[in-house]
C-alpha cells in the first residue's frame, strides 16, 4: 500500500533517534551496576562506622566521596544503594507487571462484568493519591524490603492491566485466536500462548519506565524515614542524613542524588529506546 | 467504526433534524464522572479506615507499646476501638460525611480543623508550581513542534528525559545548599515571605516541565502527522497557523487532562519537599502526625487529599467538556 | 518515455500542463517521468492499484512529499502565470489556484471546530476575500453541494456529518478559493455507490462552469473512464498507458489496462461469472528492476520484456509503454 511504503521510506529518513536512546540507557544502568560492584569491593563495609572520620570531604585518601555524620563511607553507601535500587525495581516491576498484567488480560480477554468490576477498581485505585497512604501504611507496618515492595506494587500494577487490556482487546479480535478458540484450546491457554506474546513489547517499555518511578517511591519514603532503614543500604536514607548536615558536608547528600538520578534516567531511555525500536510510522501529516 | 449510510437521495423526501442540543449528552457524562468521584472518595475512606486496622486493634497502634494492657484496653473502649469491625465502619462512614474525624491530641481541635488551616499553604504551593509548568512548558513545546527538525528540537528528548528522572526532593536539597546556605539569597525554612515560595515550587516544577512538555509536544505531533493536517494544508493554511490555531486545541483535551492529574497527585505529593523547608502545609502536618501516631489527623489528611483531588478532577472535566465539543454530541443524518 | 505533446489547449482560463514530472527517493527514480495537459473544464483521471504512486504523485503536485523524496520537472498552473518547479512553490497555490479534496471524508476537518468555520477558514487566512464575501460564498457553494439548509449544516461539527455530508463539505471548502486546478485523491472510495455518483457529478460541474481542471486519482478504471476524458494507468511507478478515455475503454492496448478493465465488478445477467484478478502482486517503485515492471504478471510477456523496458509509443489514439501490444488491441486476452 501507498501508506505503508511511504512511511517505511519516512522511517528510514528520518535520523535514528530511537537506537540512541536505548543504546545510552543500557550503558548507563550497566554502567551504574559495574560501578556499584566495584565500587564496592575497593570500599570499606557501608555501615561501618568510624567517628574518628565523620564529616571527612572528598579526596583520594581512602574516602572518596567523603563520610557522613557517622563516619560512614559515602562512596561505599552509594553503591550499595544502587544495588538496593536495581533489587526494589526488579521486584516492584515483577510484581506489579505480572498482577496487572493477569488482571488485564483476564478483563480484556473474558470481558463483561469482570471486566467492568476490575478497571472500575482500578480507577478508583488510581485515584486515590499514594502518598499519603504510603506513608500512613509505612508508620504502621514493618521496613522492610517485602512490605515496600508490596506497597509500591499496589499502586504500580494499575498502567499494566489498563495497557494489557487495551492491547487484549485489539489482540483477541485477530484471526489466530479465533482459530485456537476454534480448534478446542481452553482460554487460558490461549491467553498465554498467543496474547502474551503480542504484549511483551509493551510490557517491557511500561517496565522500564515504572522502574525509574518505583525507585523515586522508595526514596522518597527511605528519605522520611519510613522505607528502607538501615541495615538496609538506601540512596534515599543517606540523602535524609545529608540533609540534616547540608551546610557543612555537602557530600553526603549530593552524590546519593546524582547516583538515583542516573538509574531513572537511564530506566526511561531505555523504556523510550525500546519504544522507539518498535515504533510504527505514520502515512498523513505535513511533518 | 463504518459511518451511519447517507440518508435516501430522494429530493422530496423530508430533511432530518439538524443538531439537537448537546446539553443531555454533557449531562450524562458529567453524571458519570461525579459518580466516579464518589466512588473514589468512598475508596478512599475504606483505605484509610482499613489502614488503621492493618495490624489489629488502632489503640495499640496509639500506645505505641508504651501503655500498660489496663490502659490500652481502657483507651480501647474509650474510642470505640473494641466494637465489631462492622459496626466500626459505618459509624466511621458516618462520622466521616460529617467531617468528623476524631479529636487530635496534639492540637486539641478537631482532626478536620487542624488539617485545614494547613491546607491553603499547600494549596498555594501546588497553584504556583503548575501554573510556573503549564506555562514554562507550552511555550517550550510550541516552540520545539514549530522548529521542527533543528538541532534544538533533537536536543529536547534525552534533556526532558533527564529532568524527568531526577528526584523533586533532591532538586529542593540542591537548591538550598545553592541558594540558601553557599548564597544566602532565599530563606530555607518557613513560609514567611514571599521569596519562601521560590525554592520549592522550583523543585517542584522542574520534574513536572518535562513530563508536561513531552506530553503537549508528541500530541501536537500526532496532530500535525495525521491526515487532518494534511487536509488542512491542502486547504492553504501554514505550517505554523496549523500548530497555533488547530494543533494546540486538540492536544489541550488530553494535556488538560494530565495536568488535573498531576495537581492532584501533588496534594499528596509534597510532603518530601514541605519537609525539607519545613513548609506548613498538609506534609508537614502528616508526617508529625505519623510520628506521633495522631490517628485522627493521619485519616484526616488522607480523607482530604482524596477530597481535594476528585474536586480537581471534576473541574479539569468540566474544562475538558468545554475544549471538546464532540462530547454529548452525536452523528446527524440526512441532507 | 515524455508522451509528445499535444499543442498547447487555452489555458488563460482554468488549466494546468505537466511536463516530465518525476519522483525519486534517495537517487532512485521512483515514479515518471510523465507529462499531460488538463485543459479548463476537462479532466484527467490518473488509475491504478494501490501502491502504483498515485497519490505520492498527487502530494508531489501539492508540494507536500514525505521526507527524502524528490521531484523535477514542470508544473504550470495557468492561473499562477508562471511554471513552477519547487514544492515551496506548489504549496503556495493550495487554496488559492489549486484546491485538493482528499480520501478520507472524515480526516478533512479539525473535529473541535464547526465545519462552517473551516470551509471559510483558508480564504479568510490568506485573506483572499472579506469576511461577509466568504460566508456568503460558503452558503451558496454548499447548496449548490446538494445542502438544503446550509446555515445549519454550518453549525454541525466534523463527527457529526455522515461519510457522504462530509466529502460534499469538504469539496465545497476546497472549491472556496475559486481555484483553476482541482486534485481528487480518490474521493468516493469512502462513499457508497449512490454517494459516488453524486459526488464525482459534484466536481464535474464545477469543473465545467467555473473552467477548472480537474486531476483526479482512481482505482477503478471504468469508472474514471465515464467521468473522465482522459486517462493515465499507472503501474509500479510508470505510464503504461495513456490517452483519450473512450479510446482506452473500447480498446485498451496494454495488457495491464485490459485486465484493469477486466476486474471491475459488474452486474451480470449472464449467470455467474468469477471475478477475474491479475495473480501476484504490485512490485513497490523502489525496487530496482529491469525491462518491463509488469513483466512478472503479463500473460504476454516475451524474453525482451524482461531486459528492455518499453517505452511509451503511439498506437492508434493512445499511447502505450508495451512491447507487445498491437494497435488493434489484439492478443491482449
Amino acid at each position: 500500500m501507498a501508506e505503508k511504503r511511504r512511511s517505511a521510506a519516512r522511517r528510514i529518513a528520518r535520523p535514528r533517534l530511537g537506537s540512541g536512546s536505548l543504546t545510552a540507557g543500557l550503558i548507563l544502568l550497566g554502567g551504574m551496576l559495574v560501578f556499584s560492584i566495584v565500587a564496592t569491593l575497593a570500599s570499606p563495609s557501608p555501615t561501618a562506622q568510624d567517628l574518628n572520620h565523620a564529616l571527612a570531604g572528598p579526596g583520594p585518601v581512602g574516602h572518596l566521596l567523603g563520610t557522613d555524620a557517622l563516619g560512614r563511607d559515602v562512596l561505599a553507601w552509594v553503591a550499595g544503594g544502587i544495588r538496593t535500587s536495581f533489587e526494589v525495581a526488579l521486584l516492584v516491576v515483577a510484581l506489579s507487571a505480572a498482577f496487572g498484567t493477569a488482571v488485564g488480560v483476564a478483563a480484556g480477554y473474558l470481558g463483561g462484568w469482570l471486566d467492568a468490576v476490575l478497571m472500575r477498581l482500578a480507577d478508583i485505585q488510581l485515584s486515590i493519591p499514594p502518598l499519603p497512604l504510603f506513608i500512613a501504611a509505612s508508620a504502621i507496618l514493618a521496613n522492610n524490603m517485602l512490605t515496600l515492595v508490596i506497597l509500591i506494587s499496589i499502586v504500580g500494577w494499575v498502567p499494566y492491566a489498563r495497557l494489557c487490556r487495551a492491547q487484549t482487546l485489539v489482540l483477541r479480535e485477530r484471526g489466530y485466536v479465533a482459530a485456537a478458540r476454534l480448534a478446542g484450546r481452553r482460554r487460558a491457554t490461549i491467553a498465554v500462548t498467543h496474547l502474551l506474546p503480542g504484549l511483551t513489547t509493551e510490557i517491557a517499555v511500561l517496565g522500564s519506565l515504572q522502574a525509574g518511578i518505583a525507585l523515586l517511591w522508595e526514596a522518597g519514603l527511605s528519605f522520611l524515614g519510613l522505607g528502607l532503614q538501615p541495615p538496609y543500604i538506601s540512596l534515599g536514607f543517606l540523602m535524609s542524613q545529608g540533609k540534616e548536615v547540608l551546610a557543612q558536608a555537602w557530600w553526603v547528600a549530593t552524590f546519593p542524588g546524582v547516583a538515583l538520578a542516573l538509574l531513572v534516567v537511564g530506566f526511561n531511555l531505555t523504556g523510550d529506546g525500546i519504544r522507539d525500536l518498535f515504533a510504527t510510522g505514520t502515512s498523513g501529516g505535513i511533518r | 467504526m463504518a459511518p451511519p449510510p447517507d440518508g435516501v437521495l430522494d429530493p422530496d423526501a423530508p430533511t432530518a433534524t439538524v443538531a439537537a442540543s448537546r446539553w443531555p449528552g454533557v449531562a450524562r457524562y458529567a453524571a458519570a464522572r461525579v459518580g466516579q468521584g464518589i466512588l473514589v472518595l468512598f475508596g478512599a475512606l475504606t483505605a484509610s479506615f482499613i489502614l488503621i486496622h492493618l495490624t489489629g486493634n488502632p489503640a495499640t497502634v496509639l500506645a505505641g507499646g508504651q501503655l500498660p494492657e489496663a490502659q490500652v484496653q481502657a483507651l480501647s473502649h474509650q474510642l470505640g476501638y473494641d466494637r465489631p469491625l462492622g459496626v466500626q465502619y459505618v459509624s466511621y462512614l458516618a462520622n466521616a460525611v460529617h467531617g468528623n474525624f476524631g479529636t487530635s491530641f496534639r492540637y486539641g481541635t478537631s482532626a478536620l480543623s487542624a488539617v485545614l488551616s494547613a491546607l491553603p499553604n499547600t494549596l498555594t504551593l501546588i497553584a504556583v508550581s503548575i501554573v510556573a509548568a503549564v506555562v514554562i512548558s507550552v511555550v517550550v513545546a510550541t516552540a520545539s513542534v514549530l522548529r521542527q527538525g533543528g538541532w534544538s528540537d533533537r536536543m529536547w528528548r534525552p534533556l526532558l528525559s533527564a529532568l524527568q528522572g531526577i528526584p523533586d526532593f533532591w532538586i529542593a536539597l540542591v537548591l538550598v545548599l545553592v541558594l540558601s546556605v553557599k548564597l544566602h539569597w532565599l530563606p530555607s525554612l518557613g513560609y514567611t515571605t514571599f521569596s519562601s515560595l521560590i525554592m520549592p515550587c522550583v523543585a517542584l516544577t522542574l520534574p513536572m516541565l518535562a513530563s508536561f512538555s513531552r506530553l503537549l509536544r508528541a500530541s501536537m505531533l500526532d496532530f500535525t502527522d495525521s491526515d487532518v493536517a494534511l487536509a488542512l494544508r491542502a486547504r492553504g493554511l501554514t505550517r505554523r497557523e496549523i500548530v497555533l490555531h488547530h494543533a494546540m486545541r486538540n492536544a489541550m483535551v488530553v494535556f488538560v487532562s494530565y495536568v488535573a492529574l498531576q495537581a492532584g497527585w501533588l496534594v499528596g505529593g509534597t510532603v518530601i519537599v514541605e519537609t525539607i523547608f519545613a513548609w506548613p502545609g498538609i506534609g508537614t502536618m502528616l508526617i508529625g502526625a505519623v510520628q506521633a501516631r495522631d490517628l485522627a489527623i493521619v485519616q484526616a489528611t488522607v480523607v482530604l487529599v482524596a477530597v481535594a483531588f476528585t474536586l480537581l478532577n471534576l473541574a479539569a472535566d468540566l474544562a475538558v467538556i468545554w475544549l471538546d465539543p464532540r462530547i454529548g454530541r452525536e452523528r446527524v443524518s440526512g441532507r | 518515455m515524455t508522451a509528445a505533446l499535444a499543442p498547447a489547449a487555452d489555458l488563460s482560463s482554468g488549466g494546468l500542463r505537466v511536463s516530465g514530472l518525476a519522483i525519486s527517493y534517495g537517487g532512485t527514480p521512483v515514479i515518471g517521468p510523465l507529462s499531460f495537459e488538463v485543459p479548463a473544464g476537462a479532466s484527467v483521471t490518473i488509475v491504478g492499484e494501490t501502491g502504483a504512486g498515485k497519490t505520492l504523485l498527487l502530494r508531489s503536485l501539492m508540494g507536500l512529499l514525505p521526507a527524502g523524496f524528490e521531484m523535477i520537472g514542470e508544473v504550470y498552473v495557468s492561473d499562477a502565470g508562471k511554471p513552477l518547479r519547487t514544492a515551496a512553490e506548489l504549496r503556495a497555490q493550495l487554496g488559492r489556484h489549486v484546491g485538493v479534496v482528499l480520501q478520507n471524508p472524515f480526516q478533512a476537518f479539525d473535529p473541535l471546530r464547526p465545519v462552517g468555520r473551516q470551509v471559510t477558514e483558508g480564504v479568510l487566512r490568506r485573506k483572499l476575500i472579506g469576511r461577509q464575501a466568504a460566508q456568503e460564498r460558503a452558503i451558496t457553494l454548499l447548496r449548490q453541494m446538494g445542502f438544503d439548509r446550509p446555515e445549519e449544516v454550518q453549525r454541525l461539527f466534523p463527527g457529526q456529518l455522515s461519510g457522504g455530508m462530509a466529502q460534499r463539505v469538504a469539496i465545497a471548502t476546497a472549491v472556496m478559493p475559486d481555484p483553476g486546478v482541482v486534485l481528487a485523491d480518490e474521493p468516493t472510495s469512502a462513499l457508497d455507490a449512490m454517494l459516488r455518483v453524486r459526488v464525482l457529478g459534484l466536481l464535474r460541474e464545477f469543473a465545467g462552469r467555473r473552467g477548472a481542471a480537474l486531476v483526479m486519482i482512481s482505482h477503478d478504471l471504468s469508472l474514471a473512464a465515464e467521468f473522465s476524458q482522459q486517462l493515465i494507468v499507472l503501474y509500479s511507478g510508470r505510464v503504461v498507458e495513456t490517452g483519450p478515455a473512450a479510446e482506452l475503454a473500447a480498446i485498451p492496448r496494454h495488457p495491464y489496462t485490459r485486465a484493469l478493465l477486466a476486474c471491475t465488478p459488474q452486474v451480470s445477467t449472464e449467470g455467474k461469472r468469477e471475478l477475474p484478478s491479475i495473480p501476484g502482486s504490485v512490485p513497490s517503485p523502489l525496487q530496482p528492476r529491469a525491462g518491463c515492471r509488469f513483466a512478472a504478471r503479463c500473460p504476454l510477456v516475451i524474453e525482451r520484456c524482461r531486459t528492455e523496458e518499453p517505452r511509451l509509443r503511439a498506437l492508434g489514439g493512445a499511447q502505450v509503454a508495451c512491447h507487445v501490444a498491437k494497435e488493434d488491441g489484439a492478443g491482449t486476452s
